[in-house]
């Protein structure tokens, strides 16, 4: 009875250990390409509470200052290699804080600054193997904080459920590339843009997709909630795609990509460029 | 053949990183666990003895919260108590519970339900001859839940309560959906920034470790209480 066991949990090992083995090489080969063409471009921007206004130019002025003595420069650079960060846009939407709007006092007064992000974006916001979160956004909103001579706290959230994070008070505000749109313009009151991006389609290397119109009739993956479901939405393909699949995350829908379930992937060229780089690196 | 090992051991040494950084997850989904059976096993018995009380309105509302409880999935009792309850009118604000606390709240609850229905279950199976011997020999209404009707229960309802635990350490993977920061959350990190599955793997050996585990301890169980 007890060799069976053992044989058994060394059988069971053994199959995981061949699993893993198998995973690492299996769509390794394969090589993917960006098309030229993309479905828009757009710009990121910080969320806030709609009346948190006065909170929202705080934080704006101390990153105008950071562009201005090239802080925000040198953090660009170090994620991206370049500089893209862009400050020569006005508010999505222009607004007067209110005679009661006390978000600034009462963040100093708690002397934490709450940012919401789905962790699951690299480079902009992620887990590193110390299990630290890092990133882009991560590091700006660090020195935003030190200048407003707070803690930063990075708080984990589910991207689906942003907006009631963000009006339960659970976070003071989304900082996580998230893409301008006019839902999100009425939803929060959003900082000043501060990175160009683009909605690009990732396809596998000889897949004869070559444009955006080879996509009539394909199945396209993107992440739910994701401004390139909405970029789909708004572009002359929405109603000739075979069929749209949407996933958590965006790299569960690039896994997609590779066994061949679906046909293209839609999502932000920063967080796409990660992904494809960074396939099979590992081993 | 040396390119093969050293593949393995790449692949072995990539997996026990992943391991260290899990481990951080591993006191959200224990903690979950032991708060859930201490609080919902007390909850579920109480609830058992009002389902099988005398008044009739006690017996409609225990079984009209089993039915809630066991009718709706246990993801969407998540959402409600974290993501709901702040958005009820008047209470709404005194209700914003954290993660932690908003899924320990709705997993006792849940589970409650669950083990109410496996206790009475087990109730039932005791003959009504114990009942009545019990009064014979002049046993008050505790005395006879305690001494004869709980002990004979607990040995029906052992192997039920042992598949309920394992299902339950299954479960807790669900509140990574409230970004509690459980061992499936950091999986899914690692997926994230290496765009490699393996995580998910050495995940799967955690949950089965500690399965296996709470195996081992229900046979023990099973055989002491095989009287």
């Amino acid at each position: 009875m007890k060799y069976w066991k053992k044989a058994v949990s060394c059988a069971l090992a053994g199959v995981m250990a061949a699993l893993s083995l198998a995973s690492c090489g299996g769509n390794g080969d394969k090589e993917y390409l960006t098309l030229e063409e993309d479905l828009g471009s757009e710009v990121y921007a910080i969320g806030f509470r709609v009346d948190d206004v006065a909170l929202a130019q705080e934080v704006q002025r101390i990153l105008d200052e950071m562009v201005e003595d090239g802080t925000a420069a040198e953090i660009s650079e170090k994620w991206f290699g370049t500089n893209l960060i862009i400050n020569d846009q006005p508010y999505p939407v222009e607004k007067e804080p209110a005679a009661d709007d006390t978000s600034l006092e009462d963040l100093k007064a708690r002397g934490e600054f709450i940012v919401g992000l789905d962790d699951s974006f690299p480079p902009m916001g992620f887990m590193n193997e110390e299990n630290e979160i890092v990133g882009v956004d991560i590091d700006l909103a660090a020195e935003v904080c030190e200048r407003m001579g707070v803690t930063l706290k990075v708080q984990p959230i589910n991207w689906d459920a942003k907006e009631m994070e963000l009006n339960n008070g659970n976070i003071d505000c989304i900082w996580n590339g998230m893409t301008v749109t006019e839902e999100r313009m009425e939803a929060m009151y959003l900082s000043k843009p501060y990175l160009n991006n683009r909605q690009v389609v990732i396809v596998e290397k000889g897949s004869g997709i070559e444009s955006l119109d080879d996509l009539e009739g394909k199945t396209v993956g993107l992440q739910k909630g994701s401004s390139a479901e909405q970029a789909l939405a708004d572009s002359r393909i929405a109603d000739k795609v075979g069929s749209v699949q949407t996933y958590d995350e965006n790299v569960t829908a690039f896994m997609d990509l590779q066994n061949g379930r679906i046909d293209a992937f839609l999502v932000d060229e920063v967080a796409g460029n990660y992904i494809v780089a960074n396939q099979g690196n590992v081993q | 053949m040396s390119d093969f090992l050293s593949g393995i051991a790449e692949s072995l040494r990539y997996m026990g990183s992943l391991s260290v950084s899990m481990l951080e997850g591993v006191k959200y989904t224990v903690g979950l666990f032991v708060i859930t059976l201490v609080f919902s096993i007390p909850l579920g018995l109480l609830l058992t003895l009002l389902r099988n009380s005398g008044k009739k309105a006690l017996r409609g509302i225990t079984g009209f919260y089993v039915w809630i409880m066991r009718g709706t999935p246990l993801l969407l009792q998540l959402f409600f108590f974290y993501f709901g309850l702040p958005n009820l009118p008047v209470i709404g604000d005194y209700l914003v519970l954290g993660r932690f606390e908003a899924a320990c709240l709705t997993f006792v609850l849940n589970y409650a339900a669950y083990f109410c229905e496996i206790f009475r279950g087990g109730i039932l199976s005791v003959e009504p001859g114990q009942y009545e011997a019990a009064q014979v020999l002049g046993f008050s209404k505790w005395q006879t839940n305690l001494k004869i009707v709980f002990p004979q229960m607990l040995k029906v309802s052992l192997p039920s309560i042992s598949n309920e635990c394992i299902t339950l350490v299954k479960d807790t993977a669900l509140i990574t959906a409230i970004s509690v920061t459980e061992i499936l959350y950091f999986a899914k990190a690692a997926v994230n920034r290496d765009t490699d599955a393996t995580a998910y793997v050495v995940a799967a050996v955690f949950y089965l470790i500690m399965t296996y585990g709470l195996t081992k301890l229900f046979d023990w169980l099973e055989k002491k209480f095989s009287y």
